[in-house]
């Protein structure tokens, strides 16, 4: 960890390449993980994560208070968000680009078909429940559930200590657990 | 809080990975005890397996941070490139015009040659042979390499000829290199010749020009020798001169002597070698003690004209080298004895028989002049031989003597020395025959022939060469008779060249052995005049009445006391001015007379007399008796009339009229017999009548004008100016410049200014008037004012006589109430009879209470008037807003929402406390 967030902010305002790879690394799991909830697709997610940062260190100088990094980078992923659907929906007036050969014609390398739609319709099922926990919860499970981290990472992308995580943790599980479709009880 | 409660909330932070193995521990054991914690552990990794495997799928990896980074540089990459296309362009055009200007820079600095590789640059070897691309050197230089270049050229037909023409045209370009190569040293300074001449004749010239010697097979090594030999002597000879600044003249005598078997010993050796790049010396390898073992050395080995040798009786320093040997034995010992017997190790690779070349010698001729005035020749003679005899080696060679008209001898004797007694034997002479005569100048001069003997030496061996190899070819006999007989005719010319050489070979040697001392004796001039004469000459100049009249008692008066007139004219010039010169000899008793006649004649005005002295036959002496001769006079005799006047006296006469002032002038003028030179009358301008009359009078007749002056009116301006004393300038006449002008156009004396407020100022202008004329006044302006207001100014000024001024002034401030009064003195206009005052009266009435537009109905017009023109502009701007600044502004608010809109810049959310993460 080493320099806390202030520090680093400080030095990424002043052009410093590694203070702001380091943001990137503290922060990019929580905004992926936020992003992925806003869409529900992981490439798309990736994609406006990237442009999320590109907008924040560009405007990081209007960061008044660097205590509030992380929801004012959450804000700017937010609007990337809202914008990329605003773009997206004015590309689907135009017609898609003609592709030589039909998707459909490629072969899948993973599961059929018929349980990748199955596992997906499982999945934004989940997505819909985690999007109506609280901020404050859900955003711990996604980090957890959804990319993966460990309670170490989860800590370091909220900026969160291990007891707080805990506790957010335990009733977001619990939330979860209650409003979440039979199947995946017992 | 219960244990069970506790470890319920640990078990979400067991799924997550969140606790310590410790805690982890205690979690299990209690799982173990408790049931309901235990479905709850078992149901929680169930769910979180479950979830974790459903979005297995869909999870970033963990290279996201890595790939997010990796698009961070890309995208500010992309940037950097857009923005740093300007700079680079700018940075581009400095670079391209620095680069630009210190090429420009680099050029200049080669054109002026500043650089010292502005003159080796063009030296570039294949340039030699061209004449016009040579431009870079001296013309010297350029003369001879063009020399050089033709050589071969003009050359190539006979050099196809046959092995004879061939060998001819080596040793032809031998000379011709050699002839250049001296020349070029001289032109240039001894730094350039080091390095320059001698690698661009090695490398360029010698392969590269001498291709036509290549055509002659088996001479270009043989030339190569002769063309080397040039080179490096003159190397040597360089050296020499750049480290002994003056060269004793045993060691002349010895290196003279010294290089003929060095280079004879050359000429041996270096058939052997073909390599063309052998003859690059460096200058740094030319040391003076070097060659000297190595010359002897070779000069022994060789077959050819080494002192060891046999002596055929042709070597060219035969005849110096035996006088050398007959009379200073001494210095032939230095040759001969070298420290350093063994051949020097040189490190130079490509040359090992280079250090003999560098064979440092110098053969100087020493000759002087020295020019004597002494009592008598034969002494000096005498003393000169017998100086001469007391020097070994030394004698009196020829003695020239021709006697002058006067008596007396002149002369002059050449003594041959040796060098070095020379200046002893100078030093001598001038000690000797100082004691009866006067050193009129010496000249003692050393001439350096190196070049010229050294080039002796070359042609000789090279005439040497063609007539062994003449001899060869007759004495094989191969070939028909006609060539035969050709060969024998050559060998005559080749012969008569030989003998030539030796000829001059010798006579130098003749030279250098013995200097020339050529001393010229004069004997000393007889002083004494024959004949002295002193003659008087007079000039004079006199102004007479009549020029003719005063001529001819002139000449009535030479003609009297028995003169001659050698010149008479009269001339009559214009205006009346008559010119006469008379030219005159008198005798010397007569002069006296002559002179007092012209001063009753008229006024001598110039009177110049010399007297000279003329001397017949030889200088001046103080015993010389002196005669005295006629006495010359040269007069001139003018009348005044177009004379300057030596003082003029520029006059200002103010007079009460001017017209009758002026005539009474011309009539003074007339009385006094003066000339009045110009005269004017101007009355054109009522105001301003002026005259001027400029005249001259005689200087007896001054005082009556200036009394006639006084009578027409008041001199108001006087100056007098007399010019420095001339020959064209008399003292018997005086001019005036007069001005007349009118007394009413004097400057006021006194200026009295007067602000007067009386009831009506049209009467009081009147009344002023009245008094001003009873006072013989004038009114020089009056202007008068009327306002609006009802206020009258009038502004009066008055010119009165100086004396009634006061009275004036008091009356004037009797009529009105005296609201300013001021009086100002001018001491530079004119005091007297005409002196003025100046009046300056300003009337004015007492001003009004109200003005005439002034009150409450002006006002209200005004207002209202006001309040119509503000409401007219405001509607003008009303309608000037809604046509033009109206659209601008609708204009700019859309850009600014637009901008809004697509501008992505999120607006940073207020700091809250405690944040919603």
């Amino acid at each position: 960890m080493g320099e806390t967030d202030a520090v680093l902010i400080g030095r990424a305002r002043s052009g410093d390449r590694a203070a702001c790879e380091e943001l990137v690394r503290r922060t990019s799991r929580l905004v992926y993980a936020r992003l992925y909830l806003d869409t529900g697709d992981a490439h798309s997610a990736e994609d406006l994560l990237q442009e999320t940062y590109l907008l924040a260190f560009r405007s990081l100088h209007d960061l008044m208070d660097p205590a509030g990094f992380r929801t004012w980078l959450l804000t700017i992923a937010r609007r990337a968000g809202v914008d990329a659907s605003r773009r997206d929906a004015r590309l689907k007036r135009a017609p898609p680009a003609a592709s030589d050969t039909p998707l459909s014609a490629i072969p899948g390398a993973g599961p059929s078909p018929e349980e990748e739609v199955q596992r997906d319709e499982l999945r934004q099922r989940v997505l819909a429940v985690l999007r109506s926990l609280p901020e404050d919860y859900r955003l711990p499970l996604t980090l957890r559930y959804i990319v993966g981290a460990n309670a170490e990472e989860i800590g370091a992308q909220l900026g969160l200590t291990n007891g707080a995580l805990r506790g957010l943790l335990h009733r977001g599980l619990k939330m979860l657990r209650n409003r979440l479709p039979s199947e995946f009880d017992g | 809080m219960s244990d069970h409660a506790q470890f319920q909330e640990l078990i979400a932070a067991a799924v997550a990975d969140a606790l310590t193995p410790e805690e982890y521990e205690r979690l299990e054991a209690h799982a173990l005890e408790c049931q309901a914690c235990a479905t709850s552990l078992a149901n929680a990794r169930n769910l979180s397996g479950k979830l974790g495997s459903l979005f297995a799928a869909v999870r970033p990896g963990p290279a996201l941070e890595d790939r997010v980074i990796q698009a961070l540089r890309a995208a500010e990459m992309r940037r950097r490139v857009q923005s740093g296309w300007r700079k680079k362009l700018a940075v581009g055009i400095a670079a391209s015009a620095l680069v630009g200007l210190t090429g420009a820079g680099v050029q200049r600095l080669g054109d002026v040659s500043e650089l010292p590789f502005a003159n080796p640059l063009r030296l570039l070897p294949g340039q030699a042979g061209e004449a016009p691309a040579a431009h870079g050197l001296g013309e010297e230089w350029a003369a001879s390499v063009a020399q050089f270049g033709r050589g071969p050229v003009d050359r190539q037909p006979s050099a196809s000829g046959g092995d004879q023409d061939a060998a001819n045209m080596a040793a032809d370009l031998g000379e011709r290199l050699r002839a250049v190569l001296p020349q070029r040293g001289e032109g240039r300074s001894a730094a350039a010749i080091t390095e320059q001449p001698v690698q661009q004749l090695n490398l360029g010239e010698a392969p590269g020009s001498a291709s036509a010697a290549r055509n002659a097979g088996s001479y270009w090594s043989g030339f190569n020798s002769v063309f080397s030999a040039p080179i490096k002597t003159f190397q040597g000879s360089l050296d020499a001169s750049t480290s002994q600044s003056y060269a004793p003249n045993s060691l002349v005598i010895e290196e003279g002597r010294g290089s003929v078997p060095a280079a004879g010993g050359r000429y041996g050796q270096f058939p052997a070698q073909a390599d063309p790049s052998f003859a690059y010396v460096k200058p740094s390898d030319m040391k003076p003690e070097q060659p000297r073992p190595e010359a002897q050395r070779s000069g022994g080995e060789s077959g050819l004209g080494g002192p060891g040798g046999k002596d055929d009786g042709k070597s060219p320093l035969r005849g110096a080298r035996t006088v050398a040997e007959g009379k200073f034995p001494e210095q032939l010992v230095k040759p001969a004895a070298p420290a350093v017997p063994a051949l020097p190790e040189v490190p130079v690779p490509s040359a090992p028989s280079k250090p003999e070349a560098a064979r440092p010698h110098k053969i100087v001729i020493r000759c002087g002049e020295m020019e004597f005035e002494v009592e008598s020749f034969d002494s000096a003679v005498a003393a000169v031989t017998r100086l001469v005899a007391g020097i070994g080696g030394a004698f009196v060679d020829t003695v020239n003597s021709e006697k002058l008209a006067n008596g007396k001898v002149k002369g002059s004797v050449v003594v041959r020395v040796p060098p070095d007694r020379l200046d002893v034997f100078v030093l001598d002479l001038r000690k000797e025959i100082g004691k009866a005569g006067d050193l009129k100048g010496q000249r003692i001069g050393s001439r350096d022939i190196t070049k010229e003997y050294t080039d002796l030496e070359s042609r000789l061996r090279a005439a040497r060469a063609m007539e062994s190899r003449l001899l060869a070819m007759i004495k094989d006999g191969k070939g028909e008779i006609k060539q035969l007989l050709e060969a024998e005719k050559e060998l005559g010319v080749w012969r008569t060249k030989i003998e030539e050489y030796e000829g001059e070979l010798r006579y130098y040697g003749n030279l250098v052995a013995l200097s020339t001392l050529t001393i010229a004796l004069a004997e000393r001039e007889i002083r004494a005049a024959a004949a002295l004469t002193e003659c008087e000459r007079v000039q004079a100049g006199v102004e007479v009445d009549d020029v003719d009249k005063a001529l001819q008692q002139a000449v009535t008066a030479i003609a009297e006391s028995k003169g001659r007139v050698t010149k008479s004219e009269l001339k009559q010039l214009a205006a009346g001015q008559f010119n006469a010169t008379l030219n005159c000899e008198l005798a010397p008793a007569a002069a006296g007379p002559f002179r007092d006649r012209l001063n009753q004649l008229g006024r001598v005005a110039r009177l110049e007399i010399d007297r000279v002295q003329q001397s017949e036959g030889g200088t001046f002496s103080r015993e010389a008796k002196v005669t005295r001769g006629d006495t010359q006079f040269l007069v001139q005799f003018y009348n005044l009339a177009n004379v300057a006047p030596r003082e003029t006296t520029t006059l200002a006469l103010a007079v009460a009229d001017v017209p009758a002032g002026y005539q009474t002038l011309r009539e003074a003028v007339g009385r006094a017999h003066g000339r009045v030179i110009a005269s004017r009358l101007e009355e054109q301008d009522r105001q301003n009548v002026t005259a001027q009359v400029d005249f001259e009078v005689r200087r007896a007749d001054e005082p009556a004008v200036q009394a006639a002056l006084a009578g027409a009116g008041e001199v108001v301006a006087r100056n007098v100016t007399r010019a420095a004393e001339g020959d064209n300038l008399t003292d018997a006449k005086v001019l005036f410049r007069t001005a007349l002008v009118s007394a009413a156009r004097v400057k006021p004396r006194e200026t009295v200014t007067l602000a007067l407020e009386v009831p009506d100022v049209d009467a009081a202008t009147a009344v002023l008037g009245a008094q001003v004329e009873e006072a013989k006044g004038r009114t020089a302006g009056a202007q008068a004012a009327r306002e609006r207001t009802g206020r009258v100014t009038a502004r009066l000024l008055y010119d009165v006589p100086l004396s009634a001024a006061p009275s004036l002034v008091e009356k004037f401030k009797s009529a009105g109430i005296v609201r300013v009064q001021q009086s100002a003195g001018d001491p530079q206009a004119p005091d007297g009879r005409f002196a003025t005052a100046r009046l300056d009266v300003t009337l004015s009435n007492a001003d009004l209470i109200v003005a005439k537009d002034d009150g409450l109905w002006p006002q209200v017009r005004r207002g209202l008037s006001l309040s119509v023109a503000v409401l007219l502009m405001s509607v003008t701007w009303v309608v000037f807003g809604l046509c033009v600044v109206l659209p601008w502004a609708a204009v700019g608010y859309g850009g600014y929402r637009l901008f809004r809109r697509l501008d992505p810049r999120p607006v940073a959310p207020p700091p809250a406390a405690g944040t919603s993460v």
